[in-house]
C-alpha cells in the first residue's frame, strides 16, 4: 500500500478513526505523518525553550505527533466534513486547535474527544484508567491491584524479554531477567 | 519505604498536585475576568488558614524578584510569561498554591532532604481542604482533568533533586536518562540552559500520572532513586583517598573564600566541589547548607538583595564578596 499523502513511499502508519458509525482509515508513510506531526508542533507554549527544555520538549513532541494524524485526518477528509461532530459544546474547540496547541480547552473537552482521548492516551500515560486518589479525600476500594493496570512493568519487561531471546540477543535477556525478578522483589 | 541517603545525595523533595475548577475553561482560554474568579474562589477556599498563606499578584511583580522566584524554583519560567498568574505563599515556605499556571491550581509542597512522604501529606491536607469548598473536574475514568493530558488522573508530579557530580563527571546522565524513561521517569539538569547542566544538580521526577495511584508513584520514584543514589556513592568510595580530588576540593575552596569576582556557572562549579567535598567527609566544619548559597548566588538573587540592577560585571563582584562572606 502506498502512502496517501505523498503516492511515492510504502504506507507503514495506519490510522483510524470511528466517527458516528464511520470507520475512517489513513495510511502514510513515515516522512509524511512526521511532517504533519512537526505541523501540529509548531504551535507550542513557551516551555518548550525555557529551562524546562528537552524532556519537556520531547514528551511535547510526543502529543505533538499524537494530534499530528489527526491534522493528517482533518486536511485529508475536510470535503467530507466527517470531523464536524467532534468540537466541545463547552468551549468550542475542535479536533484541529487541539493540534495545533497540544492542550485542552476545558475540562468538558475530556468528554467530547473521549473516543480520540482513549485511544491515544497510552502513548504517554500508562493505561487509561484513574486508580488514585478521588475528590473528598476517599481513596480508591482497590487500590493495591497491579494486575488490573493494562500493563505492569513486570509484564512489560517480560514481553521485551520474549523479544530478546527470539533475536537471540541474550546479553539483554539476561539483563532483563535480572531486572524482572528485582521487580519482584520489591 | 525509606531511602538510604547516608551521603547528602537528596537536596529536596517536592509535590506537585494539578487541580481545575470544573467550571471554568483551563487557563490558556481564560480571560482576566475569569482569572480573578478563580483567584477568589481559592482565596474563599483557604479562609480557615488564611494567617499562613501571603498573596502575590505576578502582575505586582517586578522582574528581577520575578526572577529570584523562578530561581528559587517557586515558580516556573512560564509562569512569568502568563497572564492573571498569582500564588499564595505559606509562611514557613513548605507550601505554595499557584493560581491559573498551566492549570487553575497547582499545590507545591517542597522539604529539604528525602521527606517526599511529608511532602505529600501536607499537598494532601491542602487538596482535601481547598477540595471542601471548590468543586474540582474530576471524570471516573480520567481522574483531575488538567489542561494538558501529560498531567491528568492523579495530577501529580513527585520529584527528588539530586546532587551527582560523579555521575555527571563519568557521562552517565545520559543512559540514565535513558534508562529512567522505560520507566516512566524522567531526569534533568536543574540550572543552566541547554546540555550543561551547572552544579550538578538533577531532578528526578515521574512522567506518567494516569493509572497508577499516588502511593505506586511515589514508591517507584523512591526505588529508583535509591539505585540513583547507590550509583554516585559506589563511585564517591573509588576516589576516596584521591589525594588529586582532596586538592580539587581544597581548591574550590580556595577560590570561593578568595575570589574578588566571579561568574555564576563558575561559582556554581565550585560549589558543587565543596558539597561533594563535604559529603566525603574532606571538608569538616562548614556547617552552611550549600544548595542554598547555590541558590543565593543565581543572578536574580544578587540583583534582588543589591537593591537595583546591578550589570553582569558589578554581579559578579557582588557574588564574590557574598562568597567570601558566607564560606569565611
Ligand atoms: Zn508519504
Ligand atoms: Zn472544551
Amino acid at each position: 500500500m502506498l502512502c496517501q499523502k505523498c503516492n511515492k513511499n510504502p504506507a507503514n502508519l495506519h490510522f483510524e478513526q470511528n466517527l458516528n458509525g464511520h470507520k475512517t482509515e489513513i495510511h502514510l508513510c513515515h516522512e509524511c505523518a512526521a511532517e504533519m506531526g512537526m505541523k501540529a508542533m509548531s504551535g507550542l507554549g513557551v516551555d518548550m525553550n525555557g529551562l524546562l527544555g528537552g524532556i519537556m520538549g520531547e514528551m511535547e513532541g510526543i502529543i505533538g505527533n499524537m494530534f499530528g494524524s489527526d491534522l493528517a485526518f482533518d486536511s485529508f477528509f475536510e470535503n467530507n466534513n466527517r470531523l464536524s461532530g467532534s468540537v466541545c459544546s463547552e468551549c468550542g474547540t475542535d479536533l484541529r486547535s487541539l493540534g495545533d496547541s497540544s492542550f485542552l480547552g476545558c475540562p468538558n473537552c475530556y468528554e467530547a474527544f473521549d473516543s480520540f482521548i482513549e485511544k491515544n492516551l497510552g502513548r504517554f500515560q500508562r493505561g487509561s484508567r484513574h486508580t488514585g486518589k478521588r475528590p473528598g479525600g476517599a481513596r480508591p476500594i482497590r487500590e493495591e491491584k497491579p494486575q488490573k493496570k493494562e500493563m505492569s512493568e513486570a509484564d512489560r519487561l517480560r514481553a521485551e524479554l520474549k523479544e530478546a531471546i527470539k533475536c537471540e540477543n541474550y546479553e539483554k535477556a539476561a539483563e532483563l531477567r535480572d531486572k524482572i525478578r528485582e521487580l519482584g522483589d520489591k | 519505604m525509606n531511602i538510604n541517603d547516608n551521603s547528602s545525595i537528596i537536596v529536596s523533595s517536592r509535590i506537585r498536585l494539578a487541580r481545575n475548577l470544573a467550571e471554568f475553561p483551563f487557563p490558556h482560554r481564560i480571560g482576566p475576568k475569569e482569572g480573578r474568579m478563580i483567584t477568589e474562589r481559592v482565596r474563599e477556599a483557604l479562609a480557615p488558614v488564611k494567617n499562613q498563606f501571603t498573596f502575590v499578584n505576578m502582575a505586582d511583580v517586578d522582574q528581577v524578584t520575578k526572577l529570584a522566584l523562578v530561581e528559587n524554583h517557586i515558580i516556573s519560567p512560564a509562569m512569568t510569561e502568563k497572564k492573571n498568574t498569582s500564588l499564595f505563599i505559606q509562611s514557613d515556605n513548605k507550601a505554595e498554591i499557584l493560581i491559573n499556571e498551566e492549570d487553575h491550581i497547582r499545590i507545591q509542597t517542597v522539604f529539604s532532604g528525602a521527606d517526599i512522604d511529608g511532602c505529600y501529606s501536607l499537598a494532601d491536607k491542602l487538596d482535601d481542604l481547598l477540595n471542601e469548598r471548590l468543586m474540582f473536574a474530576f471524570s471516573d475514568k480520567y481522574g483531575y482533568l488538567t489542561a494538558c493530558l501529560t498531567n491528568t488522573g492523579t495530577g501529580l508530579r513527585a520529584s527528588f533533586m539530586l546532587h551527582l557530580p560523579m555521575l555527571e563527571k563519568q557521562n552517565r546522565i545520559k543512559s540514565l536518562q535513558n534508562e529512567l524513561s522505560r520507566y516512566g521517569m524522567v531526569i534533568r539538569g536543574i540550572y543552566g540552559e541547554g546540555s550543561e547542566p551547572l552544579g550538578s544538580l538533577y531532578q528526578v521526577s515521574n512522567q506518567i500520572t494516569l493509572g497508577k495511584s499516588e502511593t505506586e508513584i511515589i514508591d517507584e520514584l523512591k526505588n529508583i532513586t535509591g539505585q540513583i543514589i547507590k550509583r554516585e556513592e559506589a563511585l564517591r568510595e573509588k576516589i576516596k583517598g584521591d589525594m588529586n580530588f582532596a586538592d580539587s576540593i581544597y581548591r574550590s575552596l580556595g577560590i570561593l573564600r578568595y575570589c574578588k569576582k566571579i561568574s555564576g556557572s563558575e561559582a556554581m562549579g565550585h560549589l558543587s566541589n565543596l558539597k561533594l567535598g563535604i559529603s566525603s567527609g574532606i571538608i569538616t566544619g562548614i556547617k552552611d547548607n550549600i544548595y542554598n548559597i547555590m541558590v543565593d548566588i543565581q543572578s536574580g538573587n544578587v540583583a534582588k538583595r543589591a537593591g537595583d540592577l546591578p550589570d553582569s560585571d558589578r554581579r559578579d563582584i557582588l557574588r564574590a564578596e557574598y562568597l567570601n562572606k558566607t564560606l569565611k
